[in-house]
């Protein structure tokens, strides 16, 4: 009988796990991850001499739901091209007659893993906002991604931020689409792709799904979904914890790390993770504004500043102002005293 | 408002500023008519020439440094002029001078309208 | 396993998804079902699925010698069919690996001494077991990590498993004539290093590339269907089956 030695019987184990590809133009090397929905392996494109990224799903036959939901992905992704996306280069059938689609291998660390390195404010809000902008494209092309969280986005070598697993996004209908309602899909254009969720579907990752993904109402999350998400990912990015569900809780988190975040901050975070879609804001694009804003040093539209709280942001943010005016007027008063 | 009429304005009313400042010193005080004058053009003067950088070179460091030279230059030939007294306030003319130039680069450079070009 | 026709469509029968054939179900239904010869030939499965980790664990967790260790194999599931002890399966409270390894214990601990093995009736005959080939793997096996028992036992289900199938991979590839499939499968999985590719194959096996490809797909696909085979025989229910495979392969099967 033959003996199979440790080294063996995983390598067995995982070239017998490998998609057989229907063409020769791709070589799986090795795996990468596994979702629940698919499977990522590296791969090298003999024809342009490069390695890729291969996902296929983990379906048990072709035309089976988590298939179908593969297929929808690729196209989504094909239909966005963005810096902060994973550009897809290729779709096709395995062997068995799944699909497959191949996009840009992608190296880096996932934000779960860089985020240690993001001490200061300035550096993790460069991060945010480049999550920010690619959600917000992906909302202007009437796409929600609804699982949005730290494992799916990825820093990769050299500081791009990519996010990851648009398995679970909706496409909104494209009546919605042009009206700028976008929250509900109900109306559905023949071309749009199938949305592959019903009522009651239940998708996202707790701690990061919006209440009414949690409450089973996936079909109908639209861009505050993502925004949402997006302020659960600030809220890790400072506490290293998932959101609670309360509010009070939030704050109550957020105010006992140090350093804190600053109260204009803390609420631009607390308007993301309101319970009521309506409370927040309407899309990834209005929270990028407000976050502009508050890194120019000007109000917030999700905090009402006291005059005191004002006067001293105005002070802050022309500082450099205030000091010359202040050297100015020392400087008369001290010539003035030394006659 | 563009950044040279910003620059024009700012300069003439802090320089009619620092010139009453001159109150405080009575050697001249007698004549605070003619300095204020003096120091409203020359505000004014150095006000449109750092603005007028300002609208055509974004650049806060540089749009101070500017400020700074052109405020220090007009200062000088100020100071070089001998009081009624026969002295030379160099010290009291020029450092505050210079702080006004500052001011008014600093803000040329932060408001106002301008071209557009962001030097590096 | 062999591959239905192709569906409608031209697309071939999906190779992830194993049929469910008569011959291949579940050890406790073949077990429990009135065929007698059907439950020796389960038994037999059972026994060359798990004789070779009862067999490393007794001599690395009970630490008996070789002789005593072969004497408790054999005795053991000459027992276990006489008794009926995998008529008692229950699957809510246990995998079925986990329950056959807490059956070896009990009886280890029911033998002082595993002298010697008896013959007795019941029609099942001492088991022909490549002992020494299983004690020339201990060497390996020696630093083990035996706190988790039950992965311990589990890892060693499947490299007895994962053995079977390449056995058997060869044993088909020689008796249809495909010896070059089995080559390929050997020279690239089997003793890989470094300088082999597709390229170096095809030259030393005189065949093209894309044959090499083809084959090694082809024997990796009669791989895996015969590793599956085998662990649906091992395995107590269908659902069991059902999650052993998708951790063993990352697949999702059907039977």
């Amino acid at each position: 009988m033959t003996w199979l030695s440790n080294d063996l019987v995983e390598r067995l184990r995982d070239v017998a796990s490998r998609p057989e590809l229907a063409s020769d133009r791709y070589v799986i090397l090795r795996p990468i991850g596994r979702g629940g929905m698919g499977s990522v392996y590296a791969a090298r494109d003999e024809q342009l001499g490069r390695e890729v990224a291969i996902k296929v799903s983990n379906a048990a036959a072709a035309a089976d739901d988590l298939d179908q939901r593969l297929r929808q992905e690729a196209r989504v992704l094909a239909r966005l091209e963005h810096p902060g996306i994973v550009p897809v280069h290729d779709a096709g059938l395995l062997d068995d007659g799944r699909w497959f689609y191949v996009m840009k291998l992608v190296r880096g660390e996932t934000l779960a893993d860089h985020a240690a390195s993001l001490e200061h404010e300035a550096a993790r809000l460069v991060v945010f906002e480049r999550v920010a902008e690619t959600v917000a494209f992906a909302h202007a092309a009437g796409i929600v991604h609804r699982d949005l969280k730290p494992s799916n986005v990825m820093v990769g070598q050299f500081g791009e931020v990519l996010v990851l697993d648009w398995g679970v996004a909706r496409v909104l209908a494209r009546a919605n689409r042009e009206s700028g309602a976008g929250a509900r899909g109900h109306d559905r254009h023949p071309d749009d792709p199938i949305d592959g969720t019903s009522g009651g579907t239940r998708m996202g990752t707790a701690g990061f799904m919006a209440p009414e993904q949690a409450h089973g109402d996936s079909s109908n999350a639209g861009p505050p979904a993502d925004v949402y998400a997006l302020g659960a990912l600030l809220f890790w990015m400072w506490t290293g914890s998932a959101a609670p569900a309360d509010l009070s809780d939030v704050s109550r988190s957020l105010g006992a790390v140090s350093p804190a975040p600053s109260k204009r901050l803390s609420a631009i975070i607390r308007k993301c993770l309101s319970h009521a879609p309506a409370d927040r804001y309407a899309s990834a694009a209005e929270l990028m504004e407000d976050l502009a804003r508050y890194r120019q040093g000007s109000s917030v539209s999700a905090h009402r500043e006291t005059t005191i709280e004002r006067a001293g942001r105005w002070l802050v943010r022309y500082q450099t102002f205030v000091w010359l005016v202040l050297a100015y007027l020392v400087m008369r008063v001290a010539f003035a005293f030394l006659r | 408002m563009k950044k040279p009429v910003l620059g024009l304005l700012l300069g003439a009313v802090l320089g009619a500023f620092d010139g009453l400042t001159a109150l405080a010193t009575p050697e001249v005080a007698s004549q605070i008519v003619g300095i204020v004058i003096g120091s409203t053009l020359k505000g004014l003067i150095v006000g449109a020439l750092v603005g007028w950088y300002a609208y055509r070179v974004q650049s806060l460091s540089k749009g101070l440094l500017v400020g700074l030279v052109v405020a220090a230059f007009f200062a000088f030939l100020v100071a070089a002029m001998p009081q009624p007294d026969g002295r030379h306030y160099w010290i009291e003319i020029m450092l505050p001078g210079s702080i006004v130039g500052l001011i008014v680069g600093y803000a040329t450079q932060k408001f106002g309208q301008g071209r557009g070009i962001v030097a590096r | 396993m062999t591959s239905a026709a192709p569906a409608a469509g031209g697309l071939r029968y999906p190779c992830r998804v194993i049929p469910f054939p008569a011959t291949r179900r579940s050890v406790i239904e073949r077990i429990r079902g009135a065929d007698t010869e059907v439950r020796r030939t389960a038994f037999g499965d059972l026994a060359a699925g798990y004789w070779r980790p009862s067999y490393h664990y007794l001599r690395l967790h009970w630490r008996l010698t070789p002789e005593a260790a072969e004497d408790v194999v054999q005795a053991f599931f000459t027992v276990a069919f006489e008794k009926g002890y995998v008529e008692r399966y229950d699957p809510s409270k246990a995998k079925f690996r986990t329950f056959l390894r807490t059956c070896l214990d009990r009886f280890v601990q029911n033998t002082q001494k595993a002298e010697r093995a008896e013959k007795r009736g019941g029609g099942v005959d001492r088991l022909s077991l490549d002992f020494p080939g299983a004690e020339q793997a201990l060497a390996e096996l020696a630093a083990s990590d035996l706190r988790d028992l039950d992965r311990f036992f589990r890892n060693e289900m499947i490299r007895a498993l994962f053995e079977r199938a390449v056995d058997d991979l060869r044993r088909t590839c020689e008796e249809s004539g495909k010896t070059a499939l089995f080559r390929v499968f050997e020279r690239h999985d089997l003793a890989p290093s470094p300088d082999v590719s597709y390229a170096t194959l095809a030259r030393d096996l005189d065949l093209t590339v894309s044959q090499v490809t083809n084959y090694l797909h082809g024997a990796r696909r009669r791989f895996r269907e015969l590793a599956l085979g085998h662990l649906q025989s091992l395995c107590g229910t269908d659902e069991e089956f059902r999650l052993e495979a998708r951790e063993l392969f990352g697949m999702e099967v059907d039977p």
